[in-house]
């Protein structure tokens, strides 16, 4: 047996304890939000063996665990509703209704190029169809969400996404929709539609999605 | 051969004679022994054998497991397998029969001992130079019975420091984000485990995507985005109390949150209407301040441990590249150059490096360079590899990796130096891995 198949037993252990908490947390979901603190564990040195002529090793100094700083935070204000939702669309009048029974129907998403957030012409094709559902729909707000492929890091297609989300968004309000009917938040790579690991699903996944609110 | 000690213990004076007699002989046909210590920033350095004897006392071959397997994922040791060991009669406090344990080629052997009483777990250890014959360390913990594993860490981090002149990183635990579910549909769960992976524990329910979480220098709190269907929002937990705060921040995407050394404020990116900047926020007094202003895309902030310098990631130049500014949002700076894209930078615990996320030629890689984006060096590459962070030593980067398109992340350590690629023990699927300080 070597040193490192004597690791065996003990990452086989692991796996056993890792599972078995799921298996009860899973059950107590909401039991679970508080961890152990890290009580302080003081080294004292031992007394040298009698027989030994090795020189007793210094006391390391214990680190006194630092206080709890508190947070200060409140929680964040409510978003502002639209009180007149629509109403300056609507005021435009004159619409046609919408020939689109449902944003899904216009094209609910739009696609973008590999760390791209400018709207292709097809893009801006779908965005006007919907548009006009939006403003056949007065009393409706959207969300649009912007969606990114996984090969890029976390972060980076959380604010990538926010763009595409944002250009999106701006397309609309060109045509007349007012902002107040458009809210926007990025998925990053988080919400991927499609599964598949390659340059296919990486372009379905890289969108802006325009989801119906309330 | 060398033949055991009927009177052992204690050793008499003529054994000790016979058996020192037989290492004279035997150390000069070794290589130097004089000065026992191992090298931790050199690669592929012979990694020193050592023997450890499973503890006396409750918990103690468990004790003895946690220490031997601390010390073989550093790499810089060569845990001997307990099974060849000779002396079998260990005392704590009795000197070991160094040439028994010269047979099997140990150049540190580690006795330790463990006594409980009303809850209270003592374990006592001492450390031998073999072939010097002589103890190098000798030290004894306490904590309650059930903390059996942090002893095991503390005794480990000791040796550790010990052999190498450095601190160790073994006593101290990881925030990370369990993922579970199907990657069209993934659950991501707050959790914290131990180093080594022991004592996994979840701080959310997976209703919330939770993403990017941190510890504070101190240990004692987490900071963290989760990712509901209208927005993403930072949080603060107490991990002691387990209580949750949302930091107010005005808009519906604030994320990349990280402590600033001090603990007092958070570093962090927030969208305005399609722009991402870097703002800061103190927790004591709410104060909220813009760092940058570029309608390029400005994430991922790091402060520098002397709250100096923040490393950030920007595309304000054309490509994804990392940046580094004044902590008032001044003297702004770019710090890589070359092929591929840049992000994700964190300044190591001494501040002298940054470990940071590549992508080039289709791959993801992670590495470390300079403060100043110089000496640039890859440690890991692979379909996916990104989030690194630092062990409190600075000597070990944990990240995530996927090996292969469709993979799970998983969570992996490498050494600063490029060698000792490893897996996380925690078996399950893992991502955006914050290694704590250590702890008290």
């Amino acid at each position: 047996m070597t040193p490192s198949k004597s690791l065996i037993p003990q990452v086989s252990g692991a796996k056993i304890r890792s599972l078995s908490f799921m298996l009860v947390s899973s059950i107590a979901l909401v039991a679970c939000a508080s961890t152990k603190p890290a009580q302080p564990i003081v080294p004292e040195t031992v007394a040298p063996v009698a027989s030994a002529n090795a020189e007793a090793a210094p006391t390391v100094a214990p680190t006194a665990p630092a206080a709890a700083s508190g947070v200060a935070s409140a929680p964040l204000a409510p978003a502002a509703p639209a009180p007149d939702a629509g109403q300056s669309d609507a005021m435009r009048g004159g619409e046609a209704l919408s020939p689109f029974a449902s944003i899904a129907e216009a094209g609910e998403r739009v696609f973008f190029e590999t760390d791209r957030f400018d709207l292709t012409d097809e893009a801006r094709a779908i965005l006007t169809r919907q548009a006009a559902w939006i403003r056949a729909n007065p009393g409706k707000r959207v969300l649009i969400a912007g969606n990114c492929d996984e090969r890029g890091t976390r972060e980076y297609n959380l604010a990538l996404g926010a763009r595409r989300a944002s250009a999106a968004r701006d397309f609309l309000t060109s045509l007349g929709i007012s902002p107040d009917r458009i809210e926007t938040v990025s998925y990053g790579k988080e919400r991927p539609i499609d599964d598949r690991p390659n340059p296919e699903g990486w372009a379905v996944n890289r969108n802006a999605h325009t989801i119906l609110l309330d | 051969m060398i033949s055991h000690s009927l009177s052992y213990p204690p050793l008499t004076r003529a054994i000790r004679g016979l058996i020192t007699g037989i290492l004279l002989a035997l150390a000069c046909l070794t290589p130097a022994f004089a000065q026992l210590n191992v090298s931790v920033t050199e690669g592929h350095r012979r990694p020193m054998p050592i023997a450890i004897s499973d503890f006396s006392g409750p918990h103690g071959s468990s004790i003895a497991n946690a220490v031997r397997d601390n010390l073989a994922r550093s790499g810089l040791f060569q845990v001997q397998n307990p099974d060849s060991f000779l002396q079998r009669d260990m005392d704590v406090n009795v000197a070991p029969r160094f040439a028994d344990w010269r047979v099997i080629k140990t150049e540190a052997l580690v006795i330790g001992r463990g006594n409980s009483s009303a809850g209270r777990l003592r374990v006592e250890f001492r450390l031998w130079d073999v072939y010097g014959e002589s103890q190098m360390l000798g030290l004894e913990f306490s904590t309650t019975d059930e903390n059996w594993r942090r002893i095991a860490h503390k005794v480990s981090d000791a040796i550790y420091r010990r052999l190498t002149g450095e601190v160790g990183y073994f006593d101290s635990r990881v925030v990370f984000v369990a993922e579970s579910g199907s990657r069209t549909n993934r659950v991501k769960r707050l959790a914290v485990m131990d180093q080594d992976g022991a004592n996994p524990s979840y701080l959310t329910d997976g209703t919330e995507q939770v993403l990017n979480p941190r510890f504070n220098a101190q240990g004692q709190q987490i900071v963290y985005s989760a990712l509901t269907d209208r927005g993403i929002k930072i949080w603060v937990v107490d991990i002691e109390t387990g209580r949750k705060e949302a930091v107010a921040i005005p808009g519906n995407m604030a994320f990349a949150p990280r402590f600033t050394p001090d603990g007092q404020s958070i570093i962090f990116s927030a969208d305005r209407d399609g722009d991402v900047d870097v703002f800061i926020k103190s927790l004591r007094t709410g104060k909220l301040t813009q760092l940058t202003r570029n309608p390029a895309i400005d994430t991922s902030p790091d402060m520098s441990p002397n709250g100096d310098r923040i490393v950030f990631t920007s595309d304000r130049g054309g490509s994804t590249q990392i940046y580094a500014m004044n902590a008032d949002g001044s003297g702004v700076r770019r710090l890589t150059f070359g092929e591929g894209r840049y992000s994700t930078a964190v300044w190591s615990p001494k501040g002298d490096l940054i470990a940071f996320t590549r992508q080039l030629g289709g791959q993801f890689q992670i590495g470390v360079m300079a403060a100043d984006g110089s000496n640039l060096k890859i440690l890991a590459e692979a379909y996916l590899v990104e989030g690194p962070t630092w062990s409190p030593n600075g000597r070990v980067i944990m990240f995530q990796r996927e090996g292969g398109p469709g993979q799970s992340p998983s969570l992996w350590t490498v050494d600063v130096s490029g060698t000792n690629l490893r897996k996380s023990p925690w078996s399950g699927p893992g991502s955006d891995p914050g290694w704590s300080a250590i702890l008290p």
